[in-house]
């Protein structure tokens, strides 16, 4: 069931229809169940194949995202979906390959999408059909077309499998009097979105009788940065780390909770020499950013945020900082600039492909300023930094993932999503975050 | 230099609030302007120079770069060495930083110029062309401190400023440290109700629906006399409250009976002089109307947008979002203001803020314009952190 309108009439039959379908799924052994995530997959990823091809479409003229970009994550998620990858995902989580349902995998789940980016939706989903566990997608009215057309694949490659997917969107006046019918009908929520729509979920759970709650998985606000010490922004390292930087800006047009929201450049800012080459390093992450944005040119952004963005940029002008734009437009800025005097916060860059980089001579500081994200702050970047000062940074500021440039927009399977991986969240209670974030080392030599 | 254009910009004052310069009389004091505070204010020489722009080449004042209002963070924008006397600061609620617009002795009186007629001849328009020192007799209510509660807000001393100049007597207060002061509130209310006295309301639009929430909670509805209006300035942005101008309106009519051609937003900042109104009230005062409780109905709900009209010696420009060019008329845009009342700080001053102007008679920028909200589109953004929600995070980790 896809792109319909759920009522307070058909919310009851539904859930007790994907019950229904969780029971016939969960019998399916693991092995096969990751089979059929495996063949939706490779099948999406055909560049022939004619649901990707509407799906990327559709989503494209929806959103106003380039599709280009869009293809490209996509099939990096689909490239992340293999069976033996899953397979190993679910020993991970504590299970032999021979098992049926996963222990405490929940019946019905209920994924209540946001609509700044689609894949973490979407492994929600397929972790949870790798559980054995059925799936009510609630999709966002910004992006509704993605989890319809991977539910449809998943659908098509096991004819149980589409008997425990319903794709829908309801919102507006009718969303609260649809709480009881749904809440009451799934034993897990996995939400995504701001931390407003988080509160205002778990207070709606909330006034359920306890026994018919939900346990909520909450993915709510996040930021990602990057640190980087000089040796990353040295003439060899300098082209290489640029177009990285870069890219991770770009992807997902920086909307997403592992976009990174401002680079800090680690080294001696009192030396002319490292003045220079911060200059350079920052004039290469604009030509990236100019040649990013004719190959997937940035989706319109709301004027309130262009607004900002003209305004950071000509403020950054006013005080001397470097400023570089892409002529005509708010398409892109890069703004290199000292570090805040006097122990200010750090301001998040708009979501715009803004470049805000700042450099800083004692790493001390530079996490002192960043201090505010402690708690929420999802991914940090980083090149050219010993491991004791990478050390230091993560006993400050508890990232839950670390990896290099250039791949922040793509965790591997599995990855630290906010405590723990989507899988491991399922199953049960979130494990509680220890000190020492998930090293994409897979990453490393790429 | 400045001395003689300050005398034409007080002219300017003196005479008829309503109708904007000529395009030509206004260029030739805004390129004086620019002259003077190119020359003395070393951040916006900087600035201008590095776009390659002096008074020299400037042919038309809608060339002179505007600096951005968040400069007033970083940086002191003034222009001449006298000692500053005031410092007015901005909210600080959805940056980290807070502005700063430092004003001298000159600088507060020019401001205090001109702030009064324009007051004047939207809120008071009975009293143009009453002898200099004529006051109403309204019953003032204020919804805000005194500003020795708060030196630093530039709205507390322009109320101040307008309740001196323009009442018999002093205000009634009903804010206080911890807020509304419920019994004062009701009792300023009963007095103009019980005395037949037309009052004036002068708050904030939170202060206002707070107001009006304790009679909501109280049950109690009062009729103000024929007469009676509001003020009104500022939004909900950073209170997490969502109350549209409509809504206010229909709040204040439901509570107090004011008509809603007689409630008047006011569009300020800390960092410009100069204030931009409403003109309902003017215009239904134009039309021989004053507010009678129940009589109007209310707006209908198709209500269009209401417009907001500067002074003569100001200009509202809207600027394309892409370029900060002049936007065309009828575009959504951001708000550059040329405010020639800052002549000793910075008169040239890029906002944030988004604007549809209309066409105006006197060239560009001379016409009224839209003040638009500012859409945070925090749920469409999804699990992303806000500039916002930084912010809250960057106070807790502080307390």
């Amino acid at each position: 069931m896809a792109g319909s309108q759920l009522t307070r009439e058909t919310a009851g039959p539904l859930l007790d229809a994907l019950a229904a379908g969780a029971s016939a799924w969960r019998a399916i052994p693991l092995a096969e169940r990751a089979g059929a995530i495996a063949d939706a997959a490779k099948r999406l990823r055909r560049p022939d194949d004619a649901l990707r091809l509407r799906a990327l479409a559709e989503c494209a003229a929806w959103t106003g995202r380039a599709e280009g970009m869009l293809a490209d994550s996509l099939d990096f998620f689909l490239g992340k979906l293999g069976h033996d990858a899953l397979l190993e995902e679910a020993k991970r989580c504590g299970l032999r390959s021979t098992a049926g349902a996963l222990p405490d995998a929940p019946t019905v789940v209920l994924h209540w999408l946001a609509g700044n980016t689609p894949w973490a939706g979407l492994e929600s989903m397929s972790v949870a059909v790798l559980a054995g566990s059925a799936s009510l997608v609630k999709v966002a009215r910004a992006e509704p077309l993605f989890a319809s057309a991977w539910a449809r694949a998943l659908g098509e490659a096991h004819p149980i499998l589409s008997d425990a997917l319903a794709v829908l969107h309801w919102g507006g006046a009718e969303e609260t009097a649809l709480d009881e019918p749904v809440f009451a009908g799934v034993e897990t929520l996995v939400a995504f979105g701001s931390d407003v729509t988080m509160r205002s979920l778990e207070a709606r759970v909330a006034r359920l009788p306890e026994a018919r709650r939900p346990r909520i998985v909450p993915h709510g606000h996040r930021l990602s940065l990057i640190f980087l010490g000089e040796a990353a922004w040295q003439a060899e390292t300098l082209e290489r780390t640029a177009e990285r930087v870069a890219l991770d800006h770009v992807l997902e047009d920086q909307t997403g909770c592992l976009s990174p929201r401002a680079v800090l450049l680690v080294g001696d800012s009192t030396q002319a020499a490292g003045a220079d080459a911060a200059r350079r390093f920052a004039e290469r992450v604009a030509a990236a950013l100019e040649k990013e944005e004719r190959r997937w040119p940035r989706a319109p952004i709301a004027p309130a945020e262009a607004a900002r963005v003209q305004q950071l940029r000509e403020s950054g002008r006013m005080r001397g900082a470097g400023v570089w734009v892409s002529p005509g437009s708010t398409a892109w800025t890069v703004l290199l600039d000292a570090a805040p005097a006097g122990g200010s916060p750090l301001e998040p860059a708009p979501e715009a492909r803004f470049v805000q980089i700042v450099r800083w001579s004692s790493l001390e500081e530079a996490i002192e300023a960043c201090r505010p994200v402690q708690g929420v702050l999802s991914t940090l970047a980083y090149d050219g930094l010993s491991e004791g000062a990478l050390r230091r940074i993560c006993e400050g500021l508890a990232p839950d993932r670390v990896c290099p440039p250039g791949t922040m927009q793509r965790p591997p399977l599995g990855w630290n999503h906010d405590g723990a991986s989507d899988l491991a969240h399922l199953l049960g209670p979130r494990e509680a975050r220890g000190t020492e974030p998930v090293h994409d080392r897979r990453r490393e030599a790429t | 230099m400045s001395g003689s254009l300050e005398s034409r910009i007080r002219a300017c004052m003196a005479g008829d609030a309503g109708t904007p310069q000529a395009d030509a009389a206004f260029d030739d004091l805004a390129r004086a302007v620019f002259a003077v505070q190119f020359a003395e204010c070393e951040p916006y020489r900087a600035y201008c120079e590095a776009r390659g722009i002096t008074p020299a080449g400037v042919r038309h004042w809608s060339e002179i770069p505007a600096a951005p209002v968040r400069a007033f963070q970083d940086l002191e924008l003034r222009s001449g060495e006298d000692p500053v006397v005031r410092v007015f600061e901005t909210s600080g609620t959805t940056t980290a930083k807070r502005g700063r617009h430092a004003l001298s002795g000159a600088a507060l009186g020019l401001y205090g110029a001109s702030l009064l007629p324009s007051f004047r001849r939207h809120v008071l328009p009975e009293m143009e062309g009453e002898p200099p020192g004529s006051r109403s007799g309204l019953l003032p209510i204020a919804l805000t401190p005194p500003s020795q509660a708060a030196p630093h807000s530039s709205l507390f001393y322009m109320f101040d400023r307008v309740l001196e100049a323009f009442f018999l007597e002093p205000p009634r207060r009903v804010f206080g440290p911890g807020g509304l002061d419920a019994a004062a509130w009701r009792a300023a209310l009963a007095e103009a109700e019980r005395h037949g006295r037309p009052a004036c309301l002068l708050g904030t639009a939170l202060a206002l629906h707070a107001a009006c929430e304790d009679l909501e909670r109280a049950d109690r509805r009062y009729y103000l006399p024929p007469g009676s209006r509001v003020v009104q300035t500022g939004g909900t942005k950073g209170s997490g409250l969502s109350l549209t101008p409509r809504a206010l309106r229909s709040e204040l009519l439901e509570c107090l009976g004011v008509e809603p051609d007689f409630v008047v937003a006011e569009y300020g900042m800390t960092e410009a002089g100069s204030q931009f109104y409403e003109s309902e009230l003017r215009d239904a005062w134009e039309r021989g109307e004053t507010c009678a409780f129940g009589d109007g109905g209310g707006e209908p709900a198709d209500a269009a947008p209401r417009s907001l009209h500067g002074p003569p010696w100001a200009r509202a420009v809207v600027c394309d979002l892409d370029t900060l060019e002049p936007a065309r008329p009828g575009e959504t845009g951001v708000l550059r203001l040329v405010d020639l009342a800052n002549l000793h700080t910075l008169s040239f001053l890029q906002t944030e803020d988004l604007a549809v102007a209309e066409e105006g008679s006197a060239g560009i920028g001379s016409g009224p314009f839209v003040l638009l909200g500012r859409a945070t589109g925090a749920d469409a953004r999804g699990c992303s952190l806000t500039a916002e929600e930084w912010l809250r995070h960057a106070r807790q980790a502080r307390t």
